[in-house]
């Protein structure tokens, strides 16, 4: 061993077998994936419960108008937001300290986001089904009430939920990184650009309601529900891509005990 | 499997305006477990996460067996840097974490992991962020041992471990080492209990290195004598003296560099001469008394030992 000698030439690798994993990013996707539906249950199993109740409750006092689950759909939004933002802080450092590259890191929280959309959506659309298939037997009237578009039918709160649902986890991940990235101060001056696109994936499907009606945006009338489809996936695409190469530079962070 | 040979060139690395590594240059053998040594803020966790592309140097290179480690798959794969906060799933099951290696690090050998766990007392169905400090540092040497991955970084994995809990793990990183040979660092405020492990060694001091050499070469940067406390005083008077011990009439001095017949001398004074420790060097070379600038400024270079 010696010091401050001239760069000699490489000695070429010396592992012959795969000392590595090969093909990091479905195991990551695994991974990420079994903990996201495992929350999953937990979260869809108890809106059951809470819907049940509450559909009891009002029914006893007056007779249910609008869906019930269809006030789940915050919910949906913002708890798995929360977890990939700790995907993006905590299992970052130990993805990394396990010898898988960023690359991996990165696409297998990506594909983890859309599956986890499509598991969130999925149960969202099917139990608004059954919501409806109850009212009906019953005689009550069934409306879908929530921050779309009112007495929006499945036709937009199928494509409407999947996709606020994939911008936001993509916005989770982008939120975690952007502090990773950049510590408190820009993390939180960036939330515009990195959480933002929820509201807006939000507004381009509630043409008439909530706090951010879009009508006035487009000459009264909403966007047609292609249009939003179309926006909201060019939105999750450049957030994907923004979160893609934000961690691929981002750095291991020192952590204290 | 001999391990991953470290070169590095010219590395510099700054947070800020706080120059952590400023233009080093060592190598690292292959298949030698090297001491890194240096005070707190010397670079060494720096170096270290460069290495194992935690981050990204401000300029100079690392090549870990001959190739840029930064988001290199294979590189990345043979390297396993456990530090002292330990990178693990602090809300899984240590079982799982073993699992969850497993499926990532294809050197890791789950019953080395496991045996160690019993060694080292350890209970596997706790959560690590259930362990206490000293029981998550161990988890951590766990980690590091049993992946066996050709490049093993050790960063201070053995803060609040207790003392036998220290020499287990000497011991079964040695035995491991023996039967699976690699490449492994060992970064340490321990010197004197780590020292029988390593081969090489580098110390770093603000960023730069002081000494980088195969130990042996080290400890003959001085020497210590050892006999009668005046004989011993008239021996090494005029010399520079780094350590001194008496014990009733007897006493040892550390002296840092040596004279063609200390030899001779010393067995006419009825003195015992041998080699440095490589703590006593390490308190010398990395000594920055206020009121000592001049014995600083002559401070012993790896060059100059050469």
């Amino acid at each position: 061993m010696t010091t401050a000698t001239p760069a000699v030439p490489s000695p070429g690798p010396t592992t012959t077998g795969p000392g590595y994993l090969v093909g990091q990013v479905w195991p990551t996707a695994r991974w990420l994936l079994r903990a996201a539906i495992y929350l999953a249950v937990w979260f869809w199993g108890l809106a059951v419960v809470a819907v049940t109740i509450a559909t009891v409750v009002v029914a006893v006092v007056s007779e249910p108008t609008v869906s019930i689950l269809a006030f789940a759909r915050q919910g949906a939004i913002w708890f798995p937001f929360a977890v990939f933002i700790a995907v993006s802080t905590a299992y970052f450092s130990v993805h990394v300290a396990t010898g898988l590259t960023r690359r991996s890191f990165a696409l297998g929280a990506i594909v983890t986001a859309a599956v986890t959309a499509l598991v969130y959506g999925g149960a969202f659309s099917v139990l608004l089904l059954v919501e409806r298939a109850v009212y009906g037997a019953v005689g009550w009237e069934w409306r879908f009430f929530d921050d779309l578009s009112a007495g929006a039918g499945p036709g937009t709160f199928i494509p409407a939920s999947l996709l606020t649902y994939l911008v936001a986890y993509l916005s989770g991940l982008l939120v975690g990184m952007a502090y990773q990235r950049g510590g408190g101060f820009a993390g939180t001056v960036t939330l515009p650009l990195t959480a933002g696109p929820i509201l807006l994936v939000s507004a381009l499907f509630s043409a008439d309601t909530g706090p951010i009606a879009t009508e006035s945006w487009f000459g009264g009338r909403g966007l047609s529900v292609p249009i939003a489809v179309a926006a909201a996936l060019l939105v999750a695409a450049a957030m994907a891509v923004a979160f893609d190469r934000l961690a691929r530079g981002a750095a291991v962070p020192v952590r204290t005990t | 499997m001999t391990g991953f040979a470290v070169q590095v060139r010219d590395l510099t690395v700054r947070y800020g305006s706080t120059v952590a590594l400023d233009n080093v240059s060592f190598d690292l053998r292959p298949g030698v477990i090297t001491g890194l040594l240096g005070r707190n803020g010397s670079g060494k966790t720096t170096f270290l996460s460069v290495a194992a592309a935690f981050r990204r140097a401000t300029s100079g290179a690392v090549l870990v067996d001959g190739e840029d480690p930064w988001e290199n798959a294979r590189v990345m794969g043979g390297t396993c840097l456990v530090r002292e906060s330990g990178d693990v799933l602090l809300d899984e099951p240590i079982t799982e974490n073993l699992g969850f290696l497993e499926q990532r690090r294809p050197t890791f050998d789950r019953t080395a992991a496991e045996t160690l766990l019993e060694v080292l007392e350890i209970d596997p169905s706790k959560r690590p962020d259930k362990l206490s400090r000293g029981q998550r540092s161990a988890f951590g040497v766990v980690v590091g041992v049993a992946t066996r991955a050709p490049l093993t970084l050790l960063d201070e994995v053995h803060l609040g471990m207790d003392a036998p809990a220290r020499y287990a793990f000497y011991d079964a990183l040695l035995a491991d080492w023996i039967e699976h040979p690699r490449t492994i660092v060992l970064s340490s405020h321990l010197i004197g209990e780590v020292e029988r492990l390593l081969e090489d060694v580098v110390i770093l001091d603000h960023g730069q290195v002081l000494a980088a050499d195969d130990a042996a070469t080290l400890r003959e940067q001085g020497l210590t004598v050892t006999g009668p406390a005046d004989a011993v005083d008239t021996f090494v008077a005029g010399r520079r003296v780094v350590a001194r011990q008496a014990l009733g009439r007897t006493a040892q001095a550390t002296v840092i560099g040596s004279v063609p017949d200390d030899g001779a001398r010393a067995r006419a004074a009825g003195l015992e001469l041998g080699a440095v420790g490589l703590q006593d060097l390490f308190v010398h070379l990395t000594g920055h008394p206020a009121a000592d600038d001049t014995a600083r400024a002559d401070t012993l270079t790896p060059q100059e030992s050469r």
